[in-house]
Order: structure tokens, then sequence, then C-alpha cells
């Protein structure tokens, strides 16, 4: 019921979904992000990558995810990965831990053709998780500006063009 | 090696954490977590003699700085700042401040504030636990408990019963997400708590609106009961592992009860029964501390409690222990039945299944996790038809602020939240006890035995890590979940030191 008509209003819309802890230090950049972009597109924050996820995207045409991650580069690189190129975590011991490539995946073999077409994440390197700060780290703060740039850059570019 | 020994000398936290750490005679405990704030599982085996198993530790790091943090901070501000301790159960965090915050100001919240609060508890149960049961606990049976944990998840769920229930479960469970929304205040994130009232009223067309989400919740409870039914009741060899041994834990129980001695979620009256099923106690608000002591265990940082009138009496199971379990199974074996009529029926059922109350045996966890779904869909239809939920009176007037406690049923078992502020409301103490605090001790029982039962004469099984999972995914752990930076795996190390305390073997998930 409400999740079609959800359907009916995001038809042909970009979301963007900023993931993170807005009170742990550099851990709150999605958000960030997120926010830096309220009323240029829908926007989106969770704190979680589970089955919320799918109730934020299910509907939209393209969505543009953003989280932190920590991977070993220098703090504040940024990358652009797809569902197939994030890290293949499928495994979880609670429902506290489904990763985010995992949820994708559901998403996509449940939800189908009602998922966006597009799906791209950008992820910021972090320095500090640990501490309770709302504010970030140098470095990674200093990526917020470049990112949101980029996604205002591909949100207009597919108001154009109609494919990103 | 005599382990027993070496815990013993620190039993009661005579030394320090630090002390503990920095002890040569204790480095064959690992403590150090590979990462703090995604949760870090890590199982310590000891072996005897003869390569069977003689201690195992379940040691989880927490975190647990919001105790902290929220220090300073005005009493109305915290529920939105709790709501970030995890992302998963925000509305359990959120809905226990508030009602702490209730207390500190010594006011009850009206009766149409207190109908909204519980629709918005209720549809937190629903999403909760439908995540849980369709994530966590249907995989390990429509898969098979023994399948690679790469199969073994809700992919091959959706393999096993097809895409298209995968879809109908989404769709309803979405119910209890709108509803959330709804009444939040905020999308995802609630905001509407206010001490003694609710800031956001419920208009008509909500009313209803409500009242028809119920309804697809309720097919969703009645739906998941009969997956459960075909799935697992209906194989005489998940019925076997289910009510078996390998996989039971005897403890006393600790759960919340109505008026009516029913299963009761938003507020009620804490109720510890034993292992026999004999009531032993009954608290509210600040009295827990007569009730709950926490043990400081040196090889943890997750203190452990225990009943503080049976005494500590060690990490054991059985008629004497000490320890208690919180959460779906442990309610249910608490109270005399459920306060709806369908959830009534399945909780008949369940327990004509065992013959016996009450249940030990964990797996059952996700059986009352199902019963409880329904029930959750059940209240809010019940509360959504009264037109009274849509009064203006959302607020109470405040009185001095001085301490409060707020006591919820959260899905994963019973959570305390308890304030102390100063006269204008400004937080001075903090102290949470959360579901898998409660459950520390069972959860170290039940790995144990899984482990015993799967190492046998210095044999270590590769298949060790999934039987040990599963003595603890029906506990469904909360661990630090603060924080989801990708690549967001919890994992989770299983070390195996030999009788002289030698690394004989390392199993991981990662």
């Amino acid at each position: 019921m409400d999740f079609d008509r959800r359907s009916i209003e995001r038809k042909g819309k970009t979301v963007v979904l900023g993931i993170g802890n807005p009170i742990l230090a550099d851990d709150s950049v999605g958000i960030k992000v997120a926010k830096m972009l309220e009323g240029f597109v829908d926007t989106y924050v969770l704190m979680t990558t589970d089955f919320d996820v799918l109730d934020v995207l299910f509907g939209y045409e393209r969505a543009i995810i953003v989280d932190g991650i920590r991977s070993g580069d220098p703090p504040g690189t940024i990358k652009e990965l797809t569902p197939e190129n994030l890290p293949n975590v499928l495994t979880y011991s609670g429902s506290h831990n489904i990763s985010l490539f995992a949820t994708l995946k559901i998403g996509i073999e449940i939800l189908g053709d009602d998922m966006p077409k597009d799906i791209r994440i950008f992820t910021i390197e972090l320095l500090d998780v640990d501490t309770f700060s709302t504010d970030c780290t140098p470095m990674v703060q200093k990526a917020i500006g470049e990112v949101v740039e980029r996604i205002k850059m591909l949100v207009t570019a597919s108001g154009k063009c109609k494919i990103f | 090696m005599d382990f027993s020994k070496i815990l013993n000398l620190f039993h009661g936290g005579q030394k320090s954490k630090e002390g503990v750490r920095n002890d040569m005679a204790l480095t064959k405990i690992e403590i150090n977590p590979m990462t703090r704030l995604e949760g870090h599982g890590k199982i310590s085996i000891f072996l005897d003699e003869k390569g069977n198993v003689d201690n195992a530790f379940f040691q989880v790091v927490e975190l647990r700085g919001y105790e902290r943090f929220v220090q300073g901070m005005p009493i109305e501000e915290v529920p939105r700042t709790v709501s970030t301790i995890c992302g998963v159960c925000r509305a359990v965090h959120f809905t226990a401040s508030m009602k702490a915050s209730d207390g500190v100001y010594n006011v009850e919240p009206t009766p149409t504030a207190r109908k909204i609060r519980e629709i918005f508890f209720n549809a937190h149960y629903v999403e909760d636990h439908a995540a849980i049961l369709y994530a966590l606990g249907f995989p390990d049976f429509v898969v098979g408990p023994t399948a690679n944990p790469a199969e073994r998840n809700l992919i091959g769920l959706i393999n096993a019963v097809g895409a298209e229930t995968g879809k109908l479960v989404l769709k309803k469970r979405f119910a209890a997400v709108k509803i959330l929304e709804m009444l939040g205040g905020k999308p995802i994130h609630p905001v509407a708590a206010l001490p003694g009232g609710w800031s956001k009223r419920v208009t008509q067309d909500e009313r209803k609106e409500i009242m028809a989400l119920a309804e697809e919740m309720v097919e969703l409870g009645q739906l998941t009961l009969k997956i459960f039914e075909d799935v697992v009741l209906k194989n005489p060899e998940y019925v076997k592992l289910v009510t078996g041994d390998v996989y039971k834990v005897v403890t006393n129980y600790l759960g919340s009860v109505d008026e009516n001695d029913k299963v009761a979620f938003y507020d009620g009256t804490q109720k510890f029964i034993d292992t026999n099923g004999k009531e032993i106690a009954r608290f509210k608000g600040k009295e827990y501390l007569n009730y709950i002591a926490e043990r400081v265990l040196p090889w943890s940082y997750l203190k452990m409690p225990y009943m503080k009138q049976k005494g500590w009496k060690g990490v054991v199971d059985g008629p004497d222990t000490s320890l208690y379990s919180v959460g779906p199974l442990p309610r249910l074996n608490v109270a005399s039945g459920m306060p709806t009529p369908l959830a009534q029926e399945a909780y008949e059922k369940m327990y004509n299944v065992f013959g016996h109350k009450p249940v030990h045996n964990i797996l059952a966890y996700h059986w009352a996790r199902a019963i409880e779904l329904l029930c959750a869909a059940e209240n809010i239809r019940e509360l959504a038809k009264d037109e009274s939920l849509c009064n203006p009176d959302v607020r109470s007037k405040l009185g001095p602020a001085s301490e409060g406690v707020g006591i919820v049923e959260a899905p994963r078992g019973t959570l305390i939240h308890h304030y102390v502020t100063d006269e204008k409301g400004i937080v001075e103490k903090a102290n949470l006890i959360v579901a898998t605090t409660h459950n520390k001790g069972p959860i170290n029982v039940a790995v144990k035995r899984a482990a015993q039962n799967f190492i046998k004469d210095g044999v270590v099984n590769e298949g060790l890590l999934n039987m040990v999972e599963l003595a603890y995914r029906p506990y469904d752990l909360c661990l630090a979940c603060a924080t989801h930076a990708l690549p967001g795996r919890d994992p989770l190390q299983i070390d195996i030191y030999d009788c002289d305390g030698k690394l004989y073997k390392t199993l991981k998930n990662f």
C-alpha cells in the first residue's frame, strides 16, 4: 500500500543517503554530506546498513550513498564504487551487522525494478571513529566539500541527459 | 592449566582491568579488540590435558562511553542523543530514556501521549523482530544450521522461499516503518519525545492510516508464524534441534508483565522467575538496584549481571544459578500469557509442543519472537481503534527535576536507563543496562556448551564456528554497533588454547 505509493512519488528522482553516526567524529561524514545537499535533492540519513536502506532506496530512479570506510588508505581518500565492487561481505552474525553489500544484493534480488537503476557509493576514508564529537578530523572534513560538489554535478547531469 | 584458579583470583574485581591485561599470568586471555566500534566478538576456548573443553569465554567490547557523554546534557535532549547508540535499536533507547525523563520530572505522560508512545514502540517491535527473524532466524532452518554462512543468510532464504515472498515481507514490514516515521516526527530518527508527553499529536486521518497499517502488520505476524510452522515444526529434525539439549541453557528469567500478568513491552512490572518457573521477585523503577548486581570480570570489559538475592554463583547454569536471561523467550516464560488473542493462541501452541514451562531451549527464542511480532501488531490495531488517540492532551505539567529510571522491554530484552540530574534537569550521572549485558552469562554458558559438543579429544571440527555462532545468534547481540563504517562485518575469532596455555588453533569468519 504505502510502499507502492512511495514508489510513485519517487519515480524518476534521485536520492542521496548518508550513513554514519552523527556524534562519533569522522563516522558522521556520510551524514554531513547528505545534510549539505538538503534542498538540492532528496536526502536521508541512516545509522545502519540493514533493511532500512531498502526502505530509503525503494522506488527511486537513482541513488547515491555516502559512507565512511576503513580500508587502510590515507584519511580523506574518496572512492566511487558500485554495488558490485563494494567489499563482498555476505556473512553476518546478527541483525546489526548486515553489510551494505548484502543489503543491496538482497534489495536487487527481491525488489528488482523497484530498486534504483543506478546506485553509486561514495566512500571517504576515516581516521577517528572513537571520539565523541560532531566534528570530523581535518583531512576527512576537507573531503566533504569535494564529495558534495561531485554529487551536485552528477545530479545536475542526470537532469539534463537522463543517465546520471 | 588450572584456569579456574586464575579466574577465582580475580573474581570480584580485586584487580583493575588494566592490571589484569598487564598481568603476565593472564597473557593467554586475549582482550585486545581488533576494532572497537563495529562490535568485536572474540571467543577463547581452553582445553584440558585430554584435549576436551575446560572452559570457554565469549568476550565482547561494548561502547559504554554514552553514560559519560550525556553528563552535562539537559535530560530532554537525551532521548535524541542515545538513539544514536545503535542504528537498529534507536527507538528503544529513545523510549527508555524518555520514560526516565518522566521520572526525572516526577510526571506521568497523559493518557493520549502514553497511547502514542505505545503504538510507536510496538511498531519498532514489528520492524525489528521481522528483521531478526528473516535475516537471522529463518535462514538457520531454511538453509540449514550447518550450512556455509555465505549461503546461510537472507539471500539463501530468498533462494529457498522465492523473491515474491521476500517482497511481500519487506512491504508489510514497511507498514511499521511508516508508523515510526509518522509518529516520531522525523524520518528514521525520532524526535518527538517530551518528558511527560509527546510533541506531535495524531490526526484522525493518521489514526485511520495506522489502523490500515496495523492490518498489514497482523498479516505479517500470521505469515511469519506460518513460515515458522511450515519450515520448522513440520520438519522432525528441526523440532529435535529446537527442543533438544545441545542448545539448552537453564537460567532464571526476567521480563515485564502487565496488571494481568501478561507480556508487557512498553511498561509494566519487572518479574523474576527461577529455573522452575516459580516467581521469586518483582520490582519497578529504581528498585532494580536491589535485585540486579553486576560482576566485574577480569576477561571482559562488559560486566556480568546476576541476581543479587542469590549471590554470585559463577558462570554456570542449572537450578542453583544466579544468572538470568532476558528477551523474547524469557518474556513468555515469565508471563502467564499474551495480552492479545491471536498471539495467545500461538503462545499456547508453543508451550504445548514443549510440554513444560519455562522453556530453556534457546532456539525457541525465534519462535517467541514470531509470537511477539504478531502481538505487537495486534497491540497497535487495538490502540488505533480508540478515537481518543487524537485528543490534544499530549503534555503534562512538569515537577522539579531530580532522578528517573526508564525500563522497557526492548526486542532483545529488558532495557534500563537511569539518570540523576540537578534541579535544572542537567544530567549528572547515567547508568544503562542493555539486553546483551543481561544475557552475557547465559551466552557464555551457551558458547561453552556448544564448544564442548564439537571439540572432542583435541579434534577441532572446522564447522565449529557455525555451531558456536548458532549458540549466540538467538540472542541477536547488540554489540557496539554505534558506527557502521564500511566494510561492515562483525568479526568473530575463536582462539583455542591447549592445557599449557599455548595457542592451538584459530578459526575466523573474516
